[in-house]
């Protein structure tokens, strides 16, 4: 359309104005950070690249790394499915609709430090909800968190908690779609499951998209409810980067190396934000 | 068309530049507060000059000495009405105030006075000399003090913080569940052992530890296998007494000495634990016994120094010391304008009397002057100190916090095998 | 292209969407399924709400040791203690102010950054996507120290545009990413159509894009008033002073060296919650007037 540069670059320049100042700049020095050993204050050295060569010596951050990883599968696969799956099904109803919206929004309502203290105390061994169900029961108690299940057993609380996300942004999204392109396909004998692959799914292609990317990049800045339920324990088997930078900045004021992990967070966020976009099919879908 | 254009323009420029612009105008009026004490000299002879006095302390939150802090600053504003102090307090355990505080002091941006920690949290700031040397600084009163203040000086001579209470750590134990079990307190090694082996065969947990947040737990292990000269080594040293220490702290989690979940507990779920009466015995510290009353158990406990069995001291050793002081800012030393009243301020707080009142609302031990009337589980403790033979920090806070995590972090994996101390200290120090 | 779409569907109906549509969509026991579902669902988001509320009125103690029962002596000490330790309403005030400044700036300069995304060619818009994406990446734990410094320079720390600026900042990626998703599948026609109108870009979007994205506006305005009300860490650094202070900063006191008051604790997101769930029905009635002009015009 005619004229349309200038629109493009008034309609675009205040947003990253001010994400370029107070986001992107603020990231960039947390950068430059990434070549320093160094308090973040008073105590810098210049260091080069070792902060990255560390990094990929450090056994504990490729532990984290590939922990991440398999909780961000987990996120996108469960997270958003339930929360498509959920919102098709509240779609789909009449009555009771607005109960659902609001009630599922719940746990994102609540802090992540209530949360984090609910499932610990679910799972605590001693005095935790699990174990005195399964006494009650006559059972001997179990403990949940094992270096073999604690990454599941923080997945779970994980997933749970911020479905109610996904599911607001596509019952959003779905419900713009008109009333009779269902009429028109109800007419042609379109319903049921059909009506979900070859109506509802193409049509909210680019926000489920979105939505799988928010999932990736939300999944590997997960922090809080980890640190809180099981530390990233026992002996590191559910640590993740999110913990392990907050670690390394915060409790150890070693502010480089918790820069360099940073840096390496958005690097490979970036990457398989890039192969995500490949992968699904960036058709221009319009009705 | 084209005036609409213009007129959308402006709109998106005002409102962008009236977010950037807050900036700007916020700068002015600082010039303008700067210049206030200029234009209140006109006033001169009838009142002193107005002083703002921005104060840090980790004195906040349902912390019972914040209360009475905002009291005697409230009490001090009324007698000095020319001073107006700002209470930047926050709670330690927010985190947070570690950056803070560094931000601060390496942006311009250093409170007047600040309560802060006197470790190797405070060390950028002491060496970058942004704080006054106290012994030096005209004006200053440092009379009074017990030997916590000889704690503070700093490795170049100075003194730079003054204390104003201490804390002690040690081994809490529950006498009412010695008892009912017929259970010796400990008083060596051997009786430790002895009644980890008894409690474990009972339903009650010998000692409510956390393996990964185990600070306390790897503190006293070490002073009990080397005692209080090897327990003072550097981590450089590797000292082999520490890596002992460790690895008896895999011996006794495999005698059942911890809860089951000990690796993923925090410190809070630990407290509860022996506070439920669950657990028999627990390394905390002094600011423990706040809860304890809280609880309605405090004269059911007692404290005991860790049974030392190392050839390098004797049981009765502590960890303990004062960590924390009051430091003057540079800054505001230098600043004609306010270094009488943050002198004035900075006397006030640490006279006798305000100190011992701050104090009290903890139970600690002052580093001025005696607390009076204190119950008897609480003079007990501050006797453990008085006695003790050799008293030294915690090692969290004379060893780089990185190396200090790593090896605190580690000792779940010492207990499941995959690591020896050894191992743990050696990669530990590689860290430094 | 529907039509089109439905007539294949019709001639290719394979047993299991035969089944479907047999047993699901058209039968009773379909839709007592989703209801089932959607209830079971329901009840686990219910609980932690309940579980809160409930603990809100136990003492700490009891917290952890009956922590799933009903309190055996209801105590209001918890909330007591809060209102009398902090100045609870100013500091809603002020949560209101920041965040909902927050929520506006976003919108606006999100809105029609998301317009020009969706529904406009240029070249870089590609690198632009990236770098939304990426933006998104950005821990808060690593820019809190430049932003601090920034915010010191500029003489803006304790006021609320401290918290306002960066908060924006960091919001605005996700509203862009999220709105011009929303947008860019709005029917090319009613484009075309506002064009024919003689519509300017910027009318186009306030009379067409603007109100049939509204439920996505709302969605995202949601999301970041929630996100900028429940940020404690930039707000503790950033506008700690109790003048300016967000109810997060004062109730998070509630934790000090003595250990965690979890009475105080519960208390305190009960009364965080609240404020955010009006927002959200607010929120939620305007996702219904997005609906049904959506589907007016459609």
């Amino acid at each position: 359309m005619k004229g349309d540069k200038f629109y493009i670059f008034l309609f675009l320049t205040p947003a990253f104005l001010i994400s370029g100042i107070f986001l992107y700049y603020p990231f960039f020095e947390n950068f430059k950070l990434s070549f320093y050993k160094t308090d973040g204050f008073f105590n810098s050295t210049f260091i080069g690249f070792d902060n990255y060569i560390r990094l990929f010596n450090d056994e504990i951050a490729r532990g984290s790394t590939l922990n991440s990883f398999e909780l961000m599968l987990y996120v996108a696969i469960f997270q958003v499915g339930i929360a498509l799956v959920l919102a098709i099904m509240v779609n789909s109803i009449k009555r009771g609709a607005a109960f659902y919206r609001i009630t599922f929004f719940f746990p994102i309502v609540i802090s992540g430090a209530a949360i984090g203290l609910l499932f610990t105390l679910i799972y605590n061994y001693r005095n935790g909800l699990l174990n005195e169900i399964l006494v009650n029961l006559g059972f001997e108690r179990v403990l949940w968190l094992t270096e073999q299940s604690a990454l599941y057993m923080v997945a779970i609380p994980t997933i749970w908690n911020y479905v109610g996300f996904y599911f607001v942004i596509f019952l959003t999204a779905i419900q713009k779609i008109p009333q009779d392109y269902y009429d028109a396909a109800a007419l042609e004998g379109i319903t049921g499951f059909q009506k979900m692959t070859k109506i509802t799914i193409p049509l909210i292609l680019a926000d489920l998209k979105t939505c799988l990317v928010l999932a990736i990049t939300g999944a590997l800045k997960i922090f809080e409810l980890v640190y809180i339920i099981t530390k990233g324990g026992p002996a590191r088997s559910s640590e993740v980067l999110g913990t392990y930078m907050y670690q390394k900045a915060f409790v150890d004021s070693a502010m480089g190396y918790g820069a360099t992990l940073a840096v390496f967070m958005v690097v490979i966020g970036l990457t398989l934000a890039f192969i995500t976009n490949k992968f699904i099919k960036n058709d221009k879908l319009t009705y | 068309m084209k005036g609409k254009k213009i007129g959308l323009v402006l709109f998106l420029l005002v409102v962008s530049l009236f977010l950037l612009a807050a900036c700007s105008s916020k700068n002015s009026s600082n010039e303008q507060t700067e210049s206030k004490p200029q234009a209140t000299e006109n006033n001169e002879g009838k009142e002193k000059e107005k002083v703002e006095l921005r104060v840090v302390t980790t004195m906040a939150g349902t912390d019972p000495a914040g209360e009475v802090f905002q009291k005697v600053l409230n009490d001090y504003m009324e007698k000095n009405q020319h001073i107006k102090i700002i209470n930047d307090s926050q709670s330690a355990d927010a985190g947070t105030i570690r950056t803070k505080i560094n931000t601060d002091f390496s942006s311009n941006n250093e409170p007047e006075l600040m309560f802060f920690f006197n470790t190797i949290d405070a060390e950028g700031i002491i060496n970058a000399g942004k704080v006054v040397n106290l012994e030096k600084a005209e004006g200053v009163d440092l009379s009074g003090y017990n030997s916590m203040l000889e704690q503070q000086r700093n490795k170049d001579g100075n003194i730079y913080a003054a204390p104003q209470s201490g804390f002690y750590e040690g081994l809490f134990v529950n006498k009412k569940l010695f008892e009912e079990h017929s259970i010796k307190i400990p008083t060596t090694w051997e009786e430790y052992e002895l009644a980890i082996e008894q409690f474990a065969k009972t339903d009650i947990i010998p000692v409510a530890a956390s393996t990964v947040d185990s600070y306390y737990v790897v503190e006293h292990y070490a002073l009990a296998a080397g005692g209080i000269d090897h327990y003072s080594a550097k981590l450089a040293d590797q000292d082999s007494t520490w890596a002992e220490g460790l690895d008896n702290i895999a011996k006794h989690a495999k005698m059942g000495a911890f809860p089951a979940d000990a690796a993923t507990l925090d410190l809070a779920m630990v407290q509860d634990l022996f506070k439920q009466e669950q657990a028999a015995m627990i390394f905390e510290g002094s600011w423990f016994w706040g809860q304890l009353v809280e609880a309605g158990m405090a004269e059911n406990v007692t404290v005991i120094p860790m049974p030392v069995y190392g050839s390098g001291g004797q049981t009765g050793d502590i960890v303990g010391g004062s960590t924390q002081g009051w430091f003057i800012s540079t800054k505001a030393y230098e600043d004609e304008s306010k270094r009488e009243a943050v002198v004035d301020l900075f006397n006030y707080i640490t006279s006798e009397e305000i100190l011992l009142e701050i104090v009290a609302a903890t139970g600690q031990p002052p580093a001025k002057g005696q607390l009076s009337d204190l119950p008897e589980y609480i003079a007990a403790g501050h006797k453990l100190v008085a006695d003790a033979p050799a008293v030294d920090l915690p090692i969290n806070d004379r060893i780089l916090p990185e190396a200090f995590t790593y090896i605190r972090e580690s000792v779940p994996s010492i207990v499941n095998g995959t690591k020896t101390g050894e191992q743990v200290l050696k990669e530990a120090a590689a860290l430094e | 292209m529907v039509i089109h779409l439905a007539e294949k569907g019709v001639q290719r109906l394979t047993f299991w969407e035969k089944f479907q549509s047999r047993y699901f969509s058209k039968s009773k026991y379909g839709k007592l399924f989703i209801y089932l579902c959607l209830t079971l669902w329901s009840m686990t988001t219910i609980f932690p709400l309940v579980w809160v509320v409930l603990n809100s009125f136990k003492n700490s103690r009891e917290i952890i040791t009956d922590t799933f029962s009903f309190p055996a002596d209801p105590t209001f000490q918890n909330y007591l203690k809060a209102f009398d330790t902090v100045n609870i309403g100013k500091s809603y005030l002020n949560s209101l102010i920041m965040s909902g400044s927050v929520v506006f700036f976003v919108l606006l300069f999100g809105g029609i950054a998301a317009f020009a995304m969706a529904r406009m060619q240029f070249r870089l818009r590609g690198a632009l996507q990236m770098l939304l994406i990426g933006s998104l990446l950005i821990p808060a734990f690593a820019t809190i120290v430049p932003v601090y410094k920034m915010m010191i320079k500029m003489d803006l720390v304790n006021t609320y545009w401290a918290l306002i600026i960066p908060q924006t900042a960091g919001n605005l990626p996700f509203a862009i990413l999220v709105i011009s998703a929303y947008m860019a599948t709005i029917p090319k026609e009613l484009e075309e159509a506002s064009v024919m109108d003689g519509c300017s870009r910027w009318k186009m979007f306030t009379k067409v894009f603007l109100p049939i994205s509204l439920p996505s506006f709302a969605t995202v305005g949601t999301f970041v008033f929630l996100w900028s009300y429940n940020d404690l860490f930039s707000s503790l650094v950033l506008v700690s002073q109790e003048k300016v202070a967000p109810i997060v900063v004062l109730l998070s006191n509630v934790s000090s060296q003595y250990g965690t008051d979890y009475g105080l604790m519960t208390a305190s997101i009960a009364m965080t919650v609240i404020p955010v769930l009006i927002v959200y029905l607010l929120a939620q009635k305007t996702f219904e007037k997005g609906a049904t002009t959506g589907a007016v015009k459609g």
